[in-house]
């Protein structure tokens, strides 16, 4: 039952939010619900498809598993704070060149999954990638462009054959 | 520069922008004022009598708006049927589907009670505040269970469990059999699967302000839905608009109308609040229609040169609790049985297909309907045959694919194959993976005690889904087979394109806009794309059955033909030349043949017919077109080769490469074929080794998450292959195919095929009996041919 609220203050793509929220809301629902960003989506609110993926202070999370208390304090980047001056983001732009995306609903989930991986763990082969990315689910690319789109993004070689 | 977008051309999509920056209109992402939102309490039994629900507890939780139960929804709302007139001598016996249990609860997830509350945790609370008492009943848990002279009935007033039994029987089967060199008779069990789009369904309904209702729905086909509210809830059809806005993948389980869709208009209709519903993984692995399960016996007679005689099969499916609209558990056995001939020639056949009823959720289309089936029983039986008769994989397909020559082929099925190319697609596949050395590297991984396999997988996928191909083998009552597209051209010459096709990934904004450029020479993004709003779009079936691009985009080709008829006539006015002297330039201006003289604009004819300045003489003003098309349907044809490693010591399975030779005919953009052939294939990966939907002994789901029911990730699948061949359709506009489901088809055969082919050194060639592959399974086969490593 929600009985007492919460007061957080977070940072949510460069912005100050300060909010009363009840402990069990999802920090997903917190940015779709009360911060009015809806551009992240769920797959499956139980931490399996990455759907959900946001950076926290620079580390992607699945923000169904965190509740929007959790990240009091923080600073939250969404799929939004992306683009800038209406100039999409590299990895984007990547995207749309090699058609990483189908019906678009990974997407999100996925460039925020990628950006911690470039930033954080560069990717030395395309099996780097498929491992970095193999959180985040995607029922309709196969993955293939995708790989091609963070392969550029890296500036990898196009391998041959397996990536596994 | 607009020609040079048209067909052929790989044009980035247009739409890509707002799903990259997270402006996108997935419903998740609505609200309106006074929202209330919906969570739905769900049979936790597999067959039960409902003997009472309790929602005092629940409604007077806080926020609570309104309980309903089955009482109130199935009288504000008639059961979803799918009746079928024209049968022959098919037996087919539909259920009535209420929208909420009426009675009897049939498989665990049903639906018995809807919350509503002011938000979704509220809506939650209370959910779980509702007392449902129920009686166990005895549940029906197989195909072959449904169908034992004892079985217990799903549904007491239908006499047995059969919802669907077919069969046909065509040429000199039992003689072929008789005098075969051969017969290959393999028993199969296909898994049971599901086509978990990564956006769950997800419904808002609201009154507008004219009291209409809207019912914006994650689904494939706005129109037909529009239809069915109509129907079901006794309103006229002109008050009500549906719009599927953006959707998050469909894969088939979106093309039906829905309880829940239904449910939630009838909520917004007492309560005139929107409402909405967002389904969570656990309801849609529960509740959303499952796929492909199904036993199936196969036989091939053959001749001593590896001719196949004669085939005889049967399928029967597992079909599940109701008989969904407007495709039913029918769909995928009887279309198995009708494609079951695959691209081989074959005089001789038989087949039965039966879906019957079960205690579990709904069984009907996704992805490929039928084919990946098929193209699991036959393409394994042809491997099968291969090894008995000593000849390599490739060398039989070789003696019995049909070649381009063969075109247009009638089958024993009485369907007519228009156009294609199977062997040639065969032999470009074998190039494309280099057959000859991946059989050497199999032999020097074999010295060093690696399995390798390689699995063929011929295919011919039928696409479109005419009236040529779905009047004999069986199609609900009142669903429309044409699809109509509107195009107006604005004053100053843009130009608006509106379709009853949904795109959902496809590409369409782009593949359509190019239709469109390569007719007036326009670029696409002079093109704004219009579809999924029944109030703005022409009335269609939506994208099901691989029929957008023959269905939509031929109607597209149409209206943009005549508009540029039109201009043309316009033009040659105000240029004072012939028709026949005037030309659209590559950059899409209007002028004479030879690029001589004044040219003008689009914009300026199209002002000239918009605002009647100087139109010829008898020419209605304005510049639009309204066009349809009723398709009949063309086959695509593929080779798919899987190249898989198998560890014999803990039975998995690696995919290292996977090939796929594809003939869509023409391509309008080879970025988006490409992009729908990986997708599928990998999906086809899943189908073939991991995924599989479990009913325990008392029929609860065990594979109710995402941890449980396995999608493919990245790192288990290869970078997937691909060549092409373009045959065009003699009977499409342009020699269009359809293509988006064969991906999804290939991987069923060529991945069996593989392993099956790994593991012949250990055991000799045994099938695979059951999918998925998994490395229990592959362990157990090696066991049972009494391999001990
Ligand atoms: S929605 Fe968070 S991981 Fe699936
Ligand atoms: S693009 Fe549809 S789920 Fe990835």
């Amino acid at each position: 039952m929600t009985t007492t609220e919460c007061e957080i203050s977070l940072t949510v793509n460069g912005e100050a939010v300060r909010e009363a929220v009840p402990p069990r809301l999802l920090l997903g629902d917190f940015l779709r619900e009360r911060a009015g960003i809806a551009g992240t989506h769920f797959g499956c609110e139980q931490g399996v498809c990455g759907t959900c993926t946001v950076l926290l202070d620079g580390e992607s999370i699945r923000s169904c598993l965190l509740f929007a208390v959790q990240a009091d304090g923080c600073e939250v980047a969404t799929v939004e704070s992306l683009a800038s001056d209406g100039q999409l983001h590299r990895l984007q732009t990547l995207f749309k060149k090699h058609h990483a995306l189908q019906c678009g609903y990974c997407t999100p989930g996925m460039l925020m999954t990628a950006l911690d991986l470039l930033a954080n763990r560069p990717p030395a082969s395309e099996a780097d990638i498929r491992d970095g990315i193999r959180g985040n689910l995607c029922r309709c690319t196969g993955y293939q462009n995708i790989v091609a789109a963070l392969m550029e993004a890296a500036g990898l070689e196009k391998a041959d054959g397996a990536g596994a | 520069m607009g020609i040079t977008q048209g067909m052929g051309a790989r044009v980035q999509r247009v739409e890509d922008e707002r799903y990259l920056t997270g402006r996108t209109h997935f419903i998740d992402a609505m609200a309106l004022p006074r929202m209330l939102t919906v969570a739905f309490v769900r049979g936790g039994e597999a067959h039960a009598r409902l003997l009472g629900i309790g929602v005092q507890t629940a409604a007077a939780c806080p926020g609570v708006s309104h309980v309903m139960t089955g009482e109130e929804a199935n009288a504000l709302c008639q059961p979803i049927r799918a009746d079928r007139t024209r049968l022959g001598r098919t037996h087919y016996a539909p259920t009535d589907y209420p929208v909420m249990a009426s009675g009897v609860i049939r498989h665990v997830g049903e639906i018995v009670a809807a919350v509503v509350a002011d938000d979704r945790y509220l809506a939650e609370d209370a959910a779980e505040q509702v007392r449902v008492d129920v009686e166990p009943l005895p549940p029906v848990l197989s195909v072959d269970q449904a169908l034992a002279p004892d079985a217990p009935l799903v549904h007491g007033t239908l006499g047995d469990n059969r919802h669907y039994h077919g069969r046909l029987e065509n040429g000199e089967v039992d003689a072929a059999f008789e005098s075969a060199h051969r017969v290959v008779r393999t028993q199969l069990r296909s898994n049971r699967h599901c086509a978990s789009p990564m956006e769950t369904r997800a419904v808002l309904a609201h009154l507008d302000a004219d009291g209409r209702l809207v019912v914006y729905t994650s689904s494939q086909m706005p129109h037909m839905v529009r239809t069915k509210l109509a129907d079901l809830l006794g309103l006229p059809e002109r008050n009500i608009r549906v719009v599927a806005p953006d959707v998050g993948g469909g894969f088939g389980l979106k093309c039906h109308v829905f309880p829940e869709e239904l449910i939630l208009a009838a909520l917004a209709l007492k309560l005139e609040r929107p409402v909405k519903w967002i389904e969570d993984r656990r309801e849609n692995y529960m509740a959303g229609f499952h796929a492909k399960e199904e036993c199936i016996e196969f036989a091939l007679a053959l001749g001593e040169d590896g001719t196949i005689e004669a085939i005889d099969a049967a399928f029967h499916a597992d079909g599940g609790a109701y008989t969904s609209f407007p495709f039913t558990p029918s769909s995928e056995p009887s279309m198995a049985a009708a494609t079951c001939t695959g691209p081989y020639r074959v005089r001789n056949l038989r087949t039965e297909a039966i879906a019957a009823y079960t205690n579990k959720s709904t069984l009907s289309v996704c992805r490929g309907v039928g084919l990946p089936i098929v193209n699991y029983a036959l393409e394994h039986s042809i491997d099968r045959a291969a090894a008995e008769l000593g000849l390599d994989p490739a060398e039989m397909r070789r003696r019995n694919l049909l070649r381009s020559e063969d075109f247009p082929y009638g089958t024993p099925n009485f369907t007519l194959y228009d156009s294609g190319s199977p062997l040639e697609s065969l032999e470009q596949a074998l190039e494309l993976m280099d057959y000859e050395n991946l059989r050497k590297e199999q032999a020097a991984a074999l010295a060093e005690g690696r399995h390798l396999g390689i699995g063929i997988a011929s295919m011919i996928e039928t696409t479109t889904y005419g009236q040529d191909v779905l009047a004999p083998f069986g199609k609900s009552d009142n669903v429309a087979l044409h699809e109509s597209a509107a195009l107006r051209v604005a004053p100053d010459g843009g130009i608006t394109l509106s379709v009853g096709t949904h795109s959902h990934g496809q590409g369409h904004a782009t593949t359509f806009a190019q239709l469109v450029a390569g007719v007036l020479g326009c670029d696409v993004g002079d093109i704004r794309f219009v579809q999924g709003d029944t109030d703005t779009t022409p009335y269609g079936s939506g994208t099901w059955g691989s029929r957008s691009a023959v269905a939509g985009g031929g109607a597209v080709l149409k209206a943009a033909r005549q508009v540029r008829d039109k201009a043309m006539q316009v033009a040659a006015h105000l240029l004072q030349i012939p028709v026949a002297e005037v030309e659209i330039t590559n950059d899409g201006r209007f002028a004479r043949k030879g690029g001589e003289g004044p040219s003008l604009e689009r914009g300026e004819v199209a002002r000239a017919a918009l605002y009647e300045t100087n139109l010829p003489l008898g020419l209605d003003a304005g510049l639009e077109a309204t066009a349809s098309v009723s398709p009949r349907s063309p086959y695509t044809t593929a080779t798919h080769i899987a190249f898989v490693q198998v560890d014999p010591a803990t039975g998995k399975v690696d995919v290292l490469r996977y090939g796929v030779s594809e003939d869509c005919g023409p391509m309008i953009n080879p970025t988006v074929v490409e992009g729908q052939i990986a997708g599928g294939v990998v999906q086809g990966i899943g189908s073939a080794l991991l995924e599989h939907h479990i009913y325990d002994d008392q029929g609860q789901l065990a594979t109710a998450s995402m941890m449980d029911y396995r999608l493919p990730t990245a790192p288990l699948v290869p970078r997937i292959e691909m060549a092409h061949l373009e045959t065009p359709s003699p009977h499409s506009e342009d020699g269009l195919k359809g293509m988006g489901e064969g991906g999804a088809v290939g991987p069923m055969g060529a991945v069996p095929n593989a392993v099956s082919d790994a593991l012949k050194p250990l055991i000799g060639w045994q099938p695979i009996s059951e999918l998925p592959i998994t490395p229990e399974r592959v362990h157990d086969l090696l066991r049972r041919h009494g391999w001990r490593g």
